[in-house]
């Protein structure tokens, strides 16, 4: 995302004061009617002014059983129904190509397969679509904090192990909160 | 693509679900769908076609069931009098070997299909020898015999790979006949003839342990009516699920009651301790392959949210899965399903099934199915989410598991046998043709020679074309050094192993648009050696494959590529096979040759072939190798740390690499990306020698050469002709004389006067 963030947005990133990443959800600024999907993009920006790498969102990131964790959160005006979602161990190994380097000041999208990235969309916010009215106030958080590497590498043997490993220590270990996107649905 | 039409009436219904094919209908619809997609019903059924030669192998479970289903009724005059089916499992013996076959052509959501698994016999023991699959034989159906013959692929060397199964057809009522299995040689030969009485209609068996940790509770069946989903309405169990695809479950072993105390006092679950609990609450368990699989219902894993795992990635792998209860536990409908699916899911991995948007991590790789209808996809995952997903999943293995499940090589599927993840999908060639869409615009090929001799170096040619001519975006370095095309190779002995290089070279992203003018890229790859060593040291069959990790994300995947290697015919190929076996040798094709004297032991043997068999068309490989080298300067750093740099030997350069190219354009040399670049050596090593008009000749014979050999390739010949002039200006000057393949013939001429 370039330029400044929409106002209905309540931006913390000045609560992540020294973090070198900083996580931003993006809805457009329109009415979203009930039952319709609400289009929510993703941006990890690099705010350090070193280059750095970091990882997009695998299988297991979102359930909080694989670093990266990107957990998502969703307030609603009342309860909604859970989610059915899988939740098998067998997560994907972590390969050099999941890795993504950002320059000082470059962002990307951690849902969006490039350059053969295993990357997947998040599934709480892919089909966001409130079946009621209300205000709803969606959430991000990153964290890269493990420095185990079991708790990165996957369950699926995959060559290059050492690799990887090396490049890991290249991700900042960083644990960051997005800005609350709120969503309006009339 | 989507693996099924949502759109079809009454998608996943009985008629496809439930359906026992007859090898009648087999036959008729494989001439209804296959043979005349213009045929009507009526002249389809006069048709006397009853082949199945270049079909689709797809299970009747895809698009043939469902112009089976809705769109053809099958003539009467196909409705012969009921006969037992022919498929299931049969088991005989020849000499010392005994063969386990399984027949697949008709019942429920047949493969169409023939596999079997041989065993050798000695003394009291028995010992797995190899297997064999064949994907698309052709099946005759008359009244009173089923006949099924094809072309195996075998896990093993064979001179014998036509396999000819007979079964005589008797009512259905009558004990089940036995079947004839022939195998032939190409001439006709007969090998060996087994009869294999009927054992099973289940084409593989596993015997199941279940143990649970106390205070839980096992999920026992799940009618799948209960809530609105694909498939016709049943019960469901672990049992009764594996059954619908061809495998019984036989529940057997000791069922225990775990203590809590294993999981230590959290009751959360590690990897470790759910294989240490394996090993000892697993009646059947041993450290080897055996159709024996466990599975424990367990309280929690230490990660939250996990709520089952293959957790057994240890020796001999998958012979354990776990589920967690305090997430999947509960009685309502929801929670039943989704317990049904987690036990069904996990049980898959242990047969060797990867998750469905994983496939391209197999070994080989196949593509990744994000749509597909499976026990083997999340919901999540869906692309038109969660309700779309219920609405069509009919509860069951989309149909290349189904093949993998029933008719994988053993080793790929048993318990204990390959690693998770090697052979993990079934390797159909043929399976990549037709049934995948592929909207990448982008096409990747795989060629090489059908033919070389053990130890002969292995060089394939790699091209990347877009099929967008609007233009398209690649990677220009699409050589596998490079890491954005990866390689798999399939053994003789079933195996399959990743190509690695020797050294992967990291270099910047380099991007060019393919489009009409620049459509396709090219690139020579030796992969004969690398961080495993030899690929290729057995004389056999094998297939190759590739994916290129394209800057959209999608992957695209080649051809199959075949190639056999034979074994030495005399003693002087074996004695060059000798020569060229070792890991320097391997080092030195890898890289062009080294000055490096940790190789020099391989640029003696080297050097060997050159000086005894010269005049051999396998020399040509070491005289490339010596003469790319001897064309470079080489640095070295000695023992007292100096810096020693080695100049060209142009002489020894333009003598080595002549004889390449002299070979290589009677067509006993090496490719022909290879040899552009040799003759680009070679230019260049005559320029340097001071032999500006051989350089010269070399050049325009660079552009004559590839304009006559692709003639048919006119973008190719041109491509090639402007870097031969372009090398020409280098070296010579802007007075020399520019060639391109239009004026080849008539130029060609004139250069080599001035000579």
């Amino acid at each position: 995302m370039d330029g400044l963030p929409s106002p209905t947005f309540l931006s913390e990133n000045e609560c992540m004061f020294g973090s070198p990443l900083a996580i931003n959800l993006t809805i457009p600024n329109e009415p979203h009617p009930v039952g319709a999907i609400v289009p929510i993009r993703v941006e990890v920006r690099n705010i350090s002014s070193g280059e750095l790498w970091i990882v997009g969102v695998l299988d297991g990131s979102e359930m909080g059983f694989r670093f990266p964790h990107y957990l998502p959160i969703a307030i609603p005006p009342k309860p909604l129904p859970p989610l059915e979602s899988e939740g098998c161990g067998n997560v994907a190994p972590l390969r050099l190509q999941d890795f993504r380097r950002l320059a000082p000041g470059e962002s990307f999208d951690p849902t969006v397969a490039e350059s053969g990235a295993g990357y997947l969309p998040i599934y709480a916010f892919a089909n966001f679509s409130p079946t009621f009215a209300g205000r709803f106030e969606l959430r991000l958080t990153l964290s890269t904090e493990s420095e185990k590497p079991e708790d990165w590498l996957g369950m699926l043997g995959y060559p290059g192990e050492e690799e990887v490993l090396e490049r890991l220590k290249a991700v900042p270990r960083v644990r960051v909160e997005s800005n609350v996107a709120v969503i309006h649905v009339s | 693509m989507r693996c099924h039409d949502p759109l079809l009436p009454a998608f996943g219904s009985a008629a496809i679900s439930e359906k026992e094919w007859t090898v009648d209908e087999i036959a008729q619809l494989t001439v209804v769908s296959f043979s005349d997609k213009n045929a009507t019903p009526s002249t389809a059924g006069s048709a006397p076609v009853e082949s199945w030669q270049n079909l689709s192998p797809s299970p009747v479970s895809g698009e043939a069931a469902r112009v089976a289903a809705y769109d053809v009724e099958v003539p009467a005059l196909l409705t012969p009098a009921p006969k037992r089916p022919a498929s299931g499992r049969y088991r005989g013996a020849s000499g010392n070997l005994q063969l386990e076959l399984r027949v697949d052509v008709d019942g429920r959501r047949p493969t169409r299909r023939v596999s079997g698994d041989l065993f050798r016999v000695a003394g009291g023991t028995t010992s797995y020898f190899g297997s064999f699959i064949i994907h698309t034989p052709t099946i005759t159906a008359t009244p009173t015999t089923v006949i099924i013959k094809g072309s195996g692929q075998f896990s093993f060397i064979t001179l014998h790979e036509t396999v000819t199964v007979t079964i005589p057809r008797v009512a259905p009522l009558a004990p089940p006949a036995a079947a004839q299995v022939i195998f032939t040689d190409n001439a006709g030969g007969t090998g060996a003839v087994y009869t294999c009485p009927f054992v099973s209609p289940f084409f593989r068996t596993v015997q199941y342990e279940q143990d649970s940790v106390q205070g839980t509770a096992p999920f026992i069946s799940y009618n799948t009516g209960q809530l609105s989903s694909g498939g016709p309405a049943r019960v469901l169990s672990v049992v009764s699920a594996y059954a619908e695809a061809g495998i019984e479950v036989q529940v057997a072993g000791v069922s225990n009651i775990i203590p809590t105390d294993g999981s230590g006092p959290d009751a959360k679950w590690s990897n470790a301790e759910l294989h240490a609990s394996m090993a000892q609450q697993f009646s059947l368990w041993r450290n080897d392959p055996q159709w024996k699989v466990w599975l424990l219902i367990a309280t929690r894993h230490e990660n939250a949210g996990v709520r089952g795992i293959m957790f057994d990635q240890e020796g001999r792998q998958r012979q354990g899965c776990a589920v967690f209860h305090d997430l999947i536990q509960g009685d309502t409908a929801l929670a039943q399903r989704a317990a049904l699916r987690t036990y069904i899911h996990e049980l898959g991995h242990c047969f060797n099934l990867l998750h469905s948007w994983q496939k391209s991590l197999a070994v080989p790789p196949q593509p990744n199915k994000l749509d597909a209808l499976s026990w083997m996809n999340y919901v999540q995952n869906f692309p038109d989410g969660e309700a779309a997903y219920w609405a069509a999943f009919p509860f069951q293995f989309e149909d290349s598991e189904l093949v993998h499940l029933r008719h994988a090589f053993r080793d790929n599927v048993i318990m204990g046998g390959n690693i998770f993840g090697v052979g993990a999908a079934e390797f159909d060639a043929q399976a990549f043709a037709e049934p995948l869409v592929d909207n990448s615009g982008l096409k990747l090929e795989l060629k090489a020679r059908k033919n070389f001799v053990q130890s002969e170096p292995v060089v394939v040619e790699l091209k990347l074309s877009t099929t967008d001519l609007r233009g398209k975006r690649v990677h220009t370095r699409i050589h596998p050094n490079f890491g954005f095309v990866q390689l798999a190779i399939q053994l003789p002995n079933g195996q399959t192993a990743p190509y690695r290089p020797l050294a992967e070279q990291c270099a910047e992203t380099e991007t060019s648009v393919l489009d009409a003018e620049n459509p396709a890229i090219y690139s020579s790859a030796y992969i004969g050696y690398g961080k495993k060593g030899f690929y290729f040291d057995q004389a056999g069959l094998y297939q190759l494959r590739a994916v290129y990790y394209a800057l959209d994300g999608s992957e695209v995947i080649s051809n199959t590529l075949m190639l056999r290697v034979r074994s030495p015919l005399d003693r002087t190929e074996e004695r060059i096979a000798d020569l060229y076996a070792g890991n320097d040798q391997g080092a030195l094709f890898f890289l062009l040759g080294s000055d490096s004297e940790y190789l020099a032991s391989g640029n003696k043997d080297l050097e060997t072939v050159v000086v005894e068999h010269g005049d051999h068309p396998l020399a040509v490989y070491a005289h490339l190798v010596q003469g790319i080298n001897a064309a470079r300067q080489f640095k070295t750093v000695t023992d007292d740390k100096q810096l020693k740099l080695r100049k060209p030997q142009d002489k020894e350069a333009i003598e080595k690499l002549s004889e390449v190219v002299n070979a290589s354009k009677q067509g006993a040399g090496v490719d022909n990306i290879t040899l552009d670049m040799t003759m680009r050596r070679l230019a260049r090593a005559q320029h340097r020698y001071g032999d500006d008009s051989a350089a010269n000749a070399t050049i325009n014979d660079i552009t004559d050469f590839f304009g006559k050999q692709l003639s048919h390739r006119p973008l190719v010949a041109r491509k090639i002709a402007e870097r031969a002039n372009e090398l020409k200006t280098e070296l010579l000057g802007d007075g020399a004389v520019a060639k391109g393949p239009a004026d080849a013939k008539k130029g060609g001429r004139s250069s080599r006067k001035s000579e």
